[in-house]
């Protein structure tokens, strides 16, 4: 007899329907048994340095899955035996604090005492097979158990935000006001850390990645450590001193010398996408090449590939200076929209349209000693900028729309093109950065589900009071227009980014980071992309 | 030293040990001067150093720049975020700027001293890009090249664009190119057309768009398209597609 196990069990679940001493173990006892769905115990619970996966059972371990066999065993008899046998690599089965299997181990349950699974990689497969015999060892019922851990999946801007963090300099000049204007929305949701204790890197975006790992009753954080700084210089140590721990583990793939494609600014997930039929329901990770080579770290991109369920694809950002995809485009919950979601893009063709539209005469005092433009017209008629910018939208940013027509499933319904010009950058070698501050390149925070979408923004000055009161900033015509194309529900803050940020070539997105908390189940959800319909 | 760090160094500084010449710390508040000579750039986010401290934007520190950048001893990687400031001053730089070129060891300070001509006064940004066209350095010359078009008069400044389409520097080339269409240069379009097979996809990207610019429905019947429209670059091969639509 041959059980196929069909119901899922949350761990410590007790099993119901079993059978009596000397009958079969009925049905309802084999199906309560699994699959069993966990995460890599890729955290550090004991603090002692090593992932609890290169330890062996560790104090506070909390990351195993647990498969109660008490109910199954009272329908055993006692001239009967109950075997258990593993197999599937990277696992390890644990009882009452001993290793009981590991792969190819058979074993006999005797007493009631719970199995513990841990899985010692993402993704790791592997079978529980129950086999219960007579006194003559004949099999009288059998039945596997499916054991499977998680994909390591990045967070994108549908998911609530838990945590919002930038780093702030309270001193003369410092950038008190990009940090309240943050905390005044946030409150307890946001963290600043003292810039000067991490070598006055403000680029928290591009340091660090945050991801999960989830599973049924489990959920661990992971921050994703780039190879941007791996000498101790900077943010190096920000991601350990400030997160690693337990239930937050951290990660550094690869070792290789960083190029600025490294930099996690350039690595982004869209928010879940249905594309020519398959459900993504974590959305799908992008990124930039430039000049055809994209992220050095080639040990995360095939680790990131491997996990399947947010299938990558690549951006040509060889246009721009820095080269990070947040530098011309963002994904913006939209709950009223088909998709859920807005693909906020750059377009300068938008761009021309809205300055058009303005008097020419408007002076910008913030633009005429920094970038050499006093006027409006100034810009406009600028006949080399105009040459640039129309040349990167049809050499770069229409391919780039297109290529997240096509990978994303979007049509132009789902997308908001945002006025915005490039401009070249001396010792950039004629590559670009934003000429205005880049209003996509934001930050998204919704605290509560069907709440207020809070978005950070780059004030871009452009206005004869270049001062940031409220007064002032309702006065600029380019936050009237921008705000104009906001879904319902979105709300917008901005914040004086311009010496800290902009004029270093980043901004409110670059300067930030966020915590999100998992929405979707990928043992429900995404088993297709797993090949894995169990 | 970041970006702004420049304040606690300012708020911080002992005039007496920073070797600031007297004459400059007459100029403006000493203190002011003190910092201005001092403060070192912080880094872009492209990894760039890059003056950003707006208490550095006063044309009474602009004698104070120019001569650090001249005598302060600093490594280039600092001189050429000095030159980079400059128009950020507010003060008369232009012309000096003319006369440090010509005694400038340094390419990479070169190349920026060309690329800070796009806000200069026309006629020291002319006289600056001509002398700089000859420059030994490739990395100077495309410098040159990608700037004409910002200057007044770019487009009268035809001779070292076309010149600039033969150099042997694929950079150049390419930036010649795209400036030979930015100011419709149509004394280029043979030579344009020549480049459309360069075996560098930039150029021919640079001069398919300078082609169309010039002149799209000519562009549209070359013959050359038939082969970019299927190009190996996806720039390229889309660029043409579009062009015979």
């Amino acid at each position: 007899m041959r059980h196929t196990i069909l119901a899922l069990l949350a761990p410590g679940l007790l099993l119901a329907g079993c059978g009596k001493p000397g009958e079969l173990i009925d049905d309802a006892a084999w199906s309560a048994l699994g699959p069993i769905y966990g995460v890599a115990n890729f955290d550090d619970d004991d603090g002692n340095g090593e992932k609890d996966w290169s330890d062996v059972l560790v104090e506070g371990e909390n990351d195993l899955s647990v498969l109660s066999v008490a109910d199954l065993m009272a329908g055993v008899a006692d001239d009967e035996r109950l075997k258990v046998g593993l197999t599937g690599e990277n696992i390890r089965v644990w009882r009452d604090g001993e290793l009981f299997l590991e792969d190819g181990d058979i074993a006999r349950i005797s007493g009631r005492s719970d199995l513990q699974i841990e899985f010692l990689d993402f993704l790791a497969k592997g079978t529980l097979t129950f086999i219960q015999r007579d006194e003559d060892d004949n099999e009288l019922a059998r039945a596997e158990v499916p054991l499977m851990s998680g994909p390591l999946i990045i967070n994108n801007h549908s998911q609530l935000a838990e945590l919002v963090m930038a780093m702030s300099y309270t001193g003369t000049g410092g950038n008190t006001g990009f940090v309240n204007g943050f905390k005044s929305v946030l409150g307890e949701n946001f963290r600043d850390v003292p810039v000067n204790q991490y070598g006055y890197d403000v680029w928290v975006q591009d340091e660090i990645e945050f991801a999960t790992l989830t599973a049924p009753d489990h959920r661990v954080d992971v921050v994703i450590d780039s190879i941007r700084n791996n000498n101790g210089a900077g943010l190096d140590d920000f991601p350990e001193e400030q997160f690693e721990g337990p239930d937050f583990a951290r990660n550094t793939w690869g070792d290789v010398r960083a190029s600025s494609q490294d930099s996690f600014g350039n690595m982004e997930a869209s928010p879940p996408v249905t594309v020519d039929g398959v459900y993504y329901p974590f959305g799908r990770i992008y990124w930039g090449e430039y000049r055809g080579s994209g992220p050095r770290d080639e040990d995360l991109l095939a680790f990131l590939q491997a996990q399947r369920v947010q299938a990558p694809f690549i951006h040509d950002v060889t246009w721009l200076c820095v080269g990070h995809v947040d530098e011309f485009s963002t994904f913006l919950p939209d709950p009223n929209s088909d998709k859920g979601f807005k693909l906020l893009v750059t377009d300068v063709n938008e761009g021309y349209a809205f300055l058009e539209g303005l008097d020419p005469e408007l002076t910008l005092p913030q633009y005429e000693n920094e970038k050499g433009y006093a006027t409006i017209g100034d810009v406009v008629n600028d006949k080399a900028l105009r040459a640039l910018n129309e040349d990167i939208q049809l050499d770069y940013l229409d391919p780039a729309v297109e290529l997240f027509k096509t990978e994303l499933g979007l049509t132009e319904e789902d997308i908001i093109r945002v006025p915005m010009l490039f401009e070249e950058n001396a010792w950039c070698g004629g590559d670009t950065a934003t000429f205005f501050p880049g209003t996509v390149n934001m930050t998204v925070a919704q605290l509560e589900e069907g709440g207020e979408v809070h978005v950070f923004l780059p004030d871009p000055f452009l206005r004869e009071n270049n001062t940031t009161s409220s007064s002032a900033r309702s006065a600029d015509p380019f936050i009237a227009n921008f705000e104009s194309l906001l879904p319902q529900n979105v709300s917008p803050h901005w914040l004086d980014d311009w010496d800290w940020y902009h004029m270093q070539l980043g901004e409110v997105h670059c300067g930030s980071n966020t915590i999100r908390t998992p929405n979707a189940n990928w043992w429900e959800d995404a088993l297709h992309l797993l090949g894995d319909d169990q | 030293m970041s970006i702004l760090s420049f304040s606690a160094l300012f708020s911080m500084s002992a005039f007496a040990e920073t070797g600031v010449p007297d004459h400059l710390l007459r100029l403006a508040d000493a203190a002011l001067v003190e910092h201005a000579w001092t403060t070192q750039p912080g880094i872009t986010r492209a990894g760039i150093p890059r003056f950003t401290d707006p208490t550095l934007y006063n044309p009474a520190l602009t004698p104070v720049i120019l001569e650090r950048l001249v005598s302060g001893g600093e490594h280039d990687y600092v001189r050429l975020a000095l030159v980079e400031l400059l128009p950020r001053t507010g003060g008369d730089w232009d012309s000096a700027l003319v006369d440090l070129y010509a005694t400038e060891s340094s390419a990479d300070v070169r190349s920026v001293m060309v690329e800070v001509t796009r806000r200069a006064d026309p006629q020291d940004a002319r006289a600056l890009l001509l002398a700089a066209a000859d420059d030994s350095s490739p990395l100077v010359r495309a410098a040159v090249m990608r700037t004409i078009p910002y200057v007044e008069d770019g487009a009268g400044m035809a001779e070292p664009l076309l010149a600039g389409l033969h150099d042997a520097s694929p950079e150049v080339r390419g930036f010649a190119a795209r400036s030979a269409g930015w100011t419709g240069l149509t004394a280029a379009w043979d030579e344009l057309v020549v480049l459309l097979s360069d075996s560098e996809p930039d150029i021919r990207l640079h001069a398919l768009r300078a082609l169309e610019r010039i002149d799209p429905a000519a562009t549209a019947r070359l013959s050359a398209l038939d082969s970019l429209e299927i190009d190996i670059d996806a720039r390229v091969s889309r660029a043409a597609r579009q062009i015979r639509q």
